[in-house]
């Protein structure tokens, strides 16, 4: 597979905890390290601080794709504004 | 007190189909439900409540996601990915094409739910309360004390008062 990739979209992608919309992200960029590491950095066009729960299982990232969506598992979150960068854990769906 | 954790609750009907539903409600959630039963006369100011409208209001409220095909067969989808709530146009739309007594089944389900949901939070309530050993489902006390408050002993415990003085 891939070392190194780097995904990024037009179409909206949204940090999620359960089933609430915590983030709807207007640009963002998915980065796999050649270590393995998942990273995130986004612009937010919406965020709902309170929903924000890095770590928490039930905190994810969606991201449309053809077809479909990618579910990551959100680590950490750093926010500075709406500008967002996060780790991620590896696809699940 | 604290806020809602949003979990989700899977449950089947009795026709099978299995459902995905809200565990509980919070205030915006249940706000919503409620407002969805009123209508608002711009032109009068009156604000009609319809009752009718509270089943579907009540399913929309914790509906998720579900397992209901079409007469074809094929997964009437209400929600964009696991993560997300039903589009609630969507969701009117294809409630209102369900056979009337799966709509039934489906109310009926969410509704013993809903009963569920809050037994448990009483039991709950209790333990934090520090009456741990506490019986779910208390016996009345022997004897009345103080001014009933709907579950108590039958006999009425305030006397009506009298229209002929």
């Amino acid at each position: 597979m891939f070392r190194h990739l780097v995904l990024s979209g037009r179409a909206e992608a949204t940090l999620v905890f359960g089933y609430h919309t915590a983030a709807v992200l207007a640009s963002w960029t998915i980065d796999k390290s050649p270590a393995g590491v998942w990273s995130l950095s986004a612009t937010a066009r919406e965020l709902d601080p309170i929903k924000c729960r890095p770590g928490d299982r039930d905190f994810y990232l969606v991201v449309p794709r053809k077809g479909g969506y990618w579910l990551f598992p959100v680590r950490t979150l750093i926010r500075d504004g709406l500008s967002l960068a996060a780790t991620l854990g590896p696809i699940e769906h | 007190m604290q806020t809602v954790r949003p979990a989700e609750v899977q449950l089947t009907l009795a026709n099978g189909a299995r459902i995905t539903v809200r565990r509980r409600l919070n205030v915006r959630e249940q706000r919503e439900m409620y407002a969805d039963v009123i209508t608002f006369n711009r032109a009068t100011g009156e604000v009609v409540r319809n009752p009718l409208e509270l089943p579907r209001a009540t399913i929309c409220a914790y509906l998720l996601d579900w397992t209901v095909t079409d007469d074809r067969g094929e997964l009437v989808t209400i929600r964009d990915h696991p993560r997300a709530v039903p589009d609630k146009a969507r969701l009117d739309a294809v409630l209102d094409e369900l056979d009337p007594d799966d709509y039934a089944d489906l109310l009926a389900t969410i509704d013993a739910h809903i009963g569920r949901e809050k037994d448990r939070r009483e039991v709950e309530k209790k333990t934090r309360s520090g009456n741990a050993n506490a019986d779910p489902i208390s016996n009345s006390p022997s004897e009345p004390v103080g001014v009933s408050t709907g579950s108590g002993p039958l006999t009425p415990t305030i006397t009506p008062p009298s229209w002929n003085s």
